[in-house]
This record gives C-alpha cells, sequence and structure tokens, in this order.
C-alpha cells in the first residue's frame, strides 16, 4: 500500500493496479512520473477492455488488484494527487505509428482542398498538419470526422489532425506525408 | 447565506455570461450581419461557449471533469462519444471543428481573411443553440 502513493492507476470502480516498471513492461505503456487516471463508470469499459487487451497480448495478468474499501482509505492521500493528474503516455510500435500515418494520408487524398500533411509527434500525441488552399467549416467538420474515426481505430493515442494554410504555420521538424499538385 | 451554485450551473452561466459578449456591438450576430470587425475573435467566443456547455453536461452527467489540456478533453469525448454518449457523439465533430477553428484564429496572423461569413454563422448557431438543445441544457 505504501510503495508509492504518486503512482496510482484506478482502473475500474476504484480497483486499481500499482504501474510499477514490471506492469510497464508487461502492458508496453509507459507511465509519467507521477499520474493518476480516474476512471467514471461511463468509462470504464474502454479502460477494461484496453488493460485486458493488452494483458492479453502480453499473457499476463495486473501485479496487484485491491477492492475500492482499500481505495476509499487511501482517498486522502489521493486527493493530493488530484492536482497532479497525469496521462498514460503510450509507448508505441514504430509499425504502429506508420500505419496512422498512412491511414490518415489516404483519408486525406481525396480531400480536394488539402494540398500538403505534415505529421510531428510531441510524446504520446501524433500531430497532423494538413495545408489547406481554404479555410472552412464543412472541411473542418470533415477533418474532424477523419479525427474521430482514426482515434476510434487507435485508441491509446492522442490524434490531432489541425488545419495550416502556409508552411510557416507548421511545426519544425515535421514530416511532409502528403503532395498535391 | 447564499449557497454556491453546482459545478454545472456555473459552466452554464459561464457560458451565457460568454455568450453575453456576442451581443456586444463590436461582435455582431454573423447570421444578420456582413459587416464584422472581429471574426476570429467571434469564433474564439463561440469555442469557449461550447466549452462551458459541454462542460456542464460532463459535471451533468458525472463524466470526468478534470483536463489538463484541451488535447485531453478532446482525447476524454472522443473515448466516451465512441463507447457510450450518443450526444456527445452529435455533436463531436462540430465541436472539434470549432476548436480546430478556434485554435487556428488565435496562432495565425492572417487567419481571418479565410473566414467566409456563413462559416462564422455556422459556428454561432452551433455553439449557441444546437449544442445546448442537443445536450438537454
Amino acid at each position: 500500500m505504501e510503495r508509492d502513493k504518486q503512482k496510482t492507476l484506478i482502473v475500474k470502480n476504484g480497483r486499481w493496479i500499482w504501474p510499477d516498471e514490471e506492469l510497464e513492461s508487461d502492458l508496453n505503456i509507459r507511465f509519467p512520473p507521477r499520474w493518476r487516471v480516474a476512471v467514471s463508470e461511463n468509462e470504464t469499459d474502454f479502460w477494461e477492455d484496453f488493460l485486458k487487451s493488452r494483458l492479453a497480448s502480453k499473457s499476463c495478468k495486473p501485479t496487484s488488484f485491491v477492492t475500492y474499501d482499500d481505495f476509499s482509505k487511501m482517498e486522502h492521500r489521493m486527493l493530493k494527487i488530484e492536482e497532479e493528474i497525469g496521462r498514460i503516455v503510450p509507448q508505441p510500435p514504430m509499425k504502429e505509428i506508420d500505419q496512422i500515418v498512412e491511414d490518415v494520408a489516404s483519408e486525406l487524398r481525396p480531400i480536394e482542398e488539402a494540398k500538403k500533411a505534415y505529421y510531428s509527434q510531441d510524446k504520446n500525441v501524433l500531430h497532423f498538419s494538413v495545408m489547406v488552399s481554404g479555410l472552412s467549416t464543412s472541411l473542418l467538420e470533415r477533418i474532424s470526422k477523419m479525427e474521430i474515426s482514426i482515434s476510434r481505430k487507435y485508441p491509446t493515442f492522442s490524434i490531432e489532425i489541425e488545419p495550416a494554410t502556409c508552411d510557416e504555420d507548421v511545426l519544425k521538424g515535421s514530416r511532409l506525408i502528403l503532395v498535391k499538385e | 447565506m447564499t449557497l454556491p451554485l453546482q459545478l454545472d450551473k456555473r459552466h452554464i452561466t459561464q457560458a451565457k455570461h460568454n455568450e453575453s459578449l456576442l451581443s456586444e456591438s463590436c461582435f455582431p450576430n454573423p447570421c444578420s450581419q456582413t459587416n464584422l470587425n472581429y471574426k476570429d475573435w467571434t469564433v474564439t467566443i463561440a469555442f469557449y461557449v461550447a466549452l462551458h456547455y459541454l462542460e456542464a453536461y460532463l459535471h451533468q452527467h458525472n463524466f470526468r471533469t478534470s483536463f489538463i489540456s484541451h488535447t485531453d478533453r478532446n482525447d476524454y469525448l472522443k473515448r466516451i462519444a465512441s463507447l457510450s454518449d450518443r450526444k456527445i457523439a452529435r455533436v463531436l465533430d462540430k465541436y472539434l471543428a470549432l476548436y480546430k477553428l478556434s485554435k487556428y484564429t488565435r496562432y495565425t496572423a492572417c487567419s481571418y481573411h479565410y473566414l467566409g461569413i456563413s462559416d462564422l454563422c455556422d459556428c454561432f448557431t452551433f455553439a449557441l443553440k444546437e449544442l445546448p438543445q442537443t445536450l438537454g441544457l
């Protein structure tokens, strides 16, 4: 219980597991130094599925589960952690990122206004800048739908697809992933 | 003694407060006026109206309400939209579009040249009418 109060992942309705290095390795995810993911009832399935699938793929079980009662005892200490809410930082295999980049590029190809696209990564956020010939709400809604759909396909990633209208808007070091005449 | 408002009510109050800014003379209604000097800020105000309505909804329905960034909130909204919440799913693409547009107008110096009046009217209508109606606020 006293292993490290600043490293607690709430998994489901107060059930939680310790994110130690072994678990990081088992789940193929990297935890920030101080973090906590609180899970409301409405999203428990997501986390449970996510963890189960990661665990299943690694043929292992969580190292520690405790009950809601145990969690209640910890609540006072947890409040302090509330201020330092972090997030899971996936440690994605490059192959998966390449697949996401390819998916985004192929979804952008038929969009007439999209002339070029760049990809960059900041920690766990995969960022796409799309150079467009003009901005409209309908185009932005189309891009947003695409972002939602790709995010659904790769739920462990933060994926942002945003418009740009000139090269200066694109982050230095971004990778050009699409060019159209 | 006046009791503090519940958090969802506070977000609705803040949404209405932001909304009231859009009735000031420097922000004419883009659905009925064409001479707009602050298109970019109209978009941004509309976004912050929408954001507070969404926050109110999350509070009302006991969803997570603490986020470290817009990206964090957007990721969460995507998850609950795909898992369980149809109302969020119905507004999410427009909300994200408004988020992208407001971010773009704030940080790109020439941005307002690209905004058409009908686009502004869309943003305005979505944030002030469609979104709260769909979410039942």
